[in-house]
């Protein structure tokens, strides 16, 4: 059997590379792009006019081959190591002296077969670019098809070519380029040796470019426009703010509907299941376990999705990048960076996403501090804690005639001391690791484009197949554990508290000392433990816990409902207050983690992150039950 | 190596929106951070060069820093101070 053909996917940055590649290719996404932006590479099938299913590998977009941030890089060594059968070049017919820059240096890096996707071609038409196609095609020895990556229809062409450029094998790699020079003694190239190289360069490919350009199109006036208002000083700000209000709105009050409606799935799942006739030990393990953990999980899945559509189209219209534009100033004050603030609200889905994203910050110092702040940022997964907490612990009084309630209030509370904390501790790291000049800035403003609605509609679906797999493991194998801990070894019948005899009691008396002074029993203590792996999985454990303590059957009554009520009679309020002090900065996940030390490649601030963010969590529950527990005994 | 300014040459940092600018040259010394020098390459590979026109579009509201530059089909934040080690130099416009 022949071997699956592989096809390069390689474009300069805002060409329409990934929008090309969703249209391209056909579901079944491999490689891990777990994040707000292309910073890995991504594969899926491409299926050639033949027939063949080849796999096509999105490679992150880069201006030049002299890689700059750590993404770029990904592609240089892709390039060099020149193991894939095709190449698609995907380039910006409405930027030709770029366009063309690329696509001379990538062209001359490889001798694979290649066809140029010279996208954006009907922008390009219509500002009046002009190009001679059939001399660009004998000039570079290549194809090249004008595409517009949002409408599928014109991507035939390009495949057609692709087969046929394929089929023809080798290319005979072209030399439009002087020799790069190497240097002899093994030093690399002086500072000034570089500069002029790039000189020469673009000489070279502006040269190239003057014979096939016929008419040079008209400035972008409708971007620029735009821009009047997007950057405006009074505009700009209320739309920065409205976008982030919206964002935030649709996250919590459009998701709560499919929420209830998963919650309410499982809450009848286990109460059929329930009926059934099963042994005991079956049915438990199936409701308070499977059922009780998997779905106290997935309720998640509409808040993240929700995010993430939001991200995704505000990166494709081109507003993310204007966002960087209004706000570096503010953000270099506390030690950050105009680019930390795609990673930050990524953060507020989930903070692996944004811990990745941060690879397209290019300045390792700018890097790290915003890894550091990344999981103060309130995850979703805290959400269903604060939730949880919330409804059990504080009234539900309206605050005014303007509809503002007292839960409502005290959840924005929470949001908020996370943005705090986490600017007050990236001015903390900045103050005290990373002093001097400010690393520059340099970052493209694109044109604004509306963006596919299938290439966005695919970005969801494969985020959504990577949450749904960890909950298929990880979080199912962690609720299993504490379902097996919480009910063995089986208390003799007739004993009033039959959880006091399982492993968890010993595991939760345990850590109870230490957590005596947060006002957290041994119940809360063993909930703990598990959310160092995920912090949701909290309430599944509270839920398992107490679903185990009580013997009676839910009727109805959903579990988060018949949770809260549980708690709010076991626990005093200065516990509750504690216990959402604690969550604001909440030990870490194992995820993030790993994350942090693969992507900083660094132990040394893994192991700063998990120090600070645990004294900052015990001080401020401390400090919190003290004050609550004060003022409630008076 | 440090460039000899000329009486009409000025730092790209200290214009405003509106201006039309040339570039002349780039303040390139040994002593500078590496991540200002790799800077100052990918400036020129994002087609900031000897010779090319410039405009300046905008700045951030309050702040006025950064500041959008339009080269070629590109427009591009900047920060003022890194903006400086851009010398250029006014053009007069048609």
């Amino acid at each position: 059997m022949n071997r699956k053909k592989s096809i390069a996917l390689v474009g300069t940055p805002n060409a329409g590379k990934t929008a090309l590649f969703n249209v391209l290719t056909h579901s079944h996404q491999r490689v891990a792009n777990y994040s707000g932006v292309t910073v890995d590479s991504a594969e899926a099938d491409l299926i050639l006019p033949d027939g063949e299913f080849c796999s096509l590998v999105d490679l992150p977009g880069s201006y030049s081959l002299r890689p700059y941030t750590e993404d770029e890089g990904v592609l240089t060594q892709a390039l060099q190591k020149n193991n894939f059968d095709g190449m698609i070049v995907v380039i910006d017919a409405t930027q030709p002296e770029r366009a063309m820059r690329f696509l001379v240096e990538v062209l001359d890096a490889t001798d694979r077969p290649a066809v140029v996707a010279l996208n954006m071609s009907d922008l390009a038409f219509a500002r009046g670019f002009e190009y001679d196609l059939s001399k660009f095609c004998d000039l570079m020895g290549v194809p090249i098809i004008p595409t517009v990556a949002v409408k599928r229809g014109k991507s035939k062409a390009l495949l057609d070519a692709l087969e046929h450029a394929m089929k023809a094998q080798k290319r005979e790699r072209s030399r439009f380029l002087p020799e790069r020079k190497k240097p002899s003694d093994g030093k690399p190239l002086s500072r000034k040796e570089v500069s002029e190289q790039i000189l020469s360069f673009y000489k070279t490919s502006d040269a190239l470019l003057k014979q096939v350009l016929i008419r040079k199109g008209r400035p972008d006036t409708r971007s620029e426009k735009i821009d009047r208002i997007v950057l405006h000083p009074i505009w700009g700000m209320l739309i920065l703010i409205a976008v982030l209000a919206i964002t935030f709105q649709l996250m919590f009050n459009l998701a709560s509907y499919p929420m209830d409606w998963i919650d309410g799935f499982f809450g009848w799942m286990g109460g059929q299941v329930s009926a059934l006739a099963l042994p005991a030990v079956l049915k438990s393990f199936l409701v308070d376990g499977v059922i009780a953990g998997v779905g106290g999980t997935l309720v998640f899945l509409p808040q993240i999705l929700i995010l993430f559509a939001l991200i995704l189209f505000l990166e494709d219209f081109g507003f993310m990048a204007r966002a960087v534009f209004l706000l570096d100033y503010w953000m270099g004050k506390v030690g950050l960076h105009g680019r930390s603030f795609l990673p930050i609200i990524s953060s507020y889905a989930c903070a692996v996403p944004g811990i990745m994203a941060t690879r397209t910050i290019e300045s390792k110092r700018d890097r790290i501090v915003t890894t550091m702040i990344i999981p103060i940022t309130t995850c979703s997964a805290r959400v269903p804690v604060y939730t949880l907490l919330i409804s059990a612990f504080i009234p539900n009084i309206a605050l005014g005639a303007l509809g503002i309630h007292l839960q409502g209030l005290v959840m924005l509370a929470l949001y908020a001391l996370g943005i705090v904390f986490a600017l007050l501790m990236g001015a903390i790291f900045k103050l005290f690791f990373f002093k001097g000049r400010r690393p520059p800035l340099l970052i493209e403003l694109p044109s604004y484009k509306m963006p596919s609605m299938q290439s966005l509609f695919k970005g969801l679906v494969y985020r959504a197949k990577l949450f749904l797999k960890r909950v298929g493991t990880i979080i199912l194998a962690l609720t299993i554990v504490i379902w097996f801990l919480v009910s063995f070894p089986k208390a003799p019948a007739g004993t009033e508290n039959p959880i006091e005899a399982s492993y968890a009691a010993k595991v939760g008396h345990v850590f109870e000392p230490v957590l005596k002074p947060l006002g957290f029993d041994w119940k809360i203590g063993m909930a703990l433990v598990p959310t160092f792996a995920a912090r949701e999985v909290m309430v599944a454990t509270l839920s398992t816990v107490y679903a185990v303590g009580d013997t009676s059957e839910g009727s109805g009554v959903s579990n988060t409902d018949k949770l809260s009520a549980l708690i709010k009679t076991e626990w005093p309020l200065a516990t509750g207050l504690s216990l959402m002090a604690w969550f604001i900065f909440a030990p870490m996940c194992i995820s993030t983690l790993a994350t942090v030390k693969r992507e900083l490649k660094s132990t040394k601030w893994m192991l700063i992150m998990m120090i600070y963010l645990f004294i900052l969590a015990y001080g401020a529950a401390y400090l919190t039950h003290l004050v609550a527990a004060g003022l409630t005994r008076a | 190596m440090r460039m000899v300014l000329n009486k009409a040459h000025r730092k790209l940092g200290e214009h405003l929106p509106g201006d039309q600018v040339e570039i002349v040259g780039f303040c390139l010394e040994d002593d500078q951070p590496d991540d200002v020098h790799q800077f100052l390459h990918r400036l020129s590979e994002v087609g900031f060069l000897v010779g090319e026109p410039l405009e300046i579009l905008g700045h951030a509201p309050y702040s006025k820093d950064p500041i959008s530059v339009k080269v070629k089909e590109a427009t591009y934040a900047l920060r003022r101070e890194d903006a400086n080690l851009i010398y250029v130099v006014k053009r007069h416009r048609e």
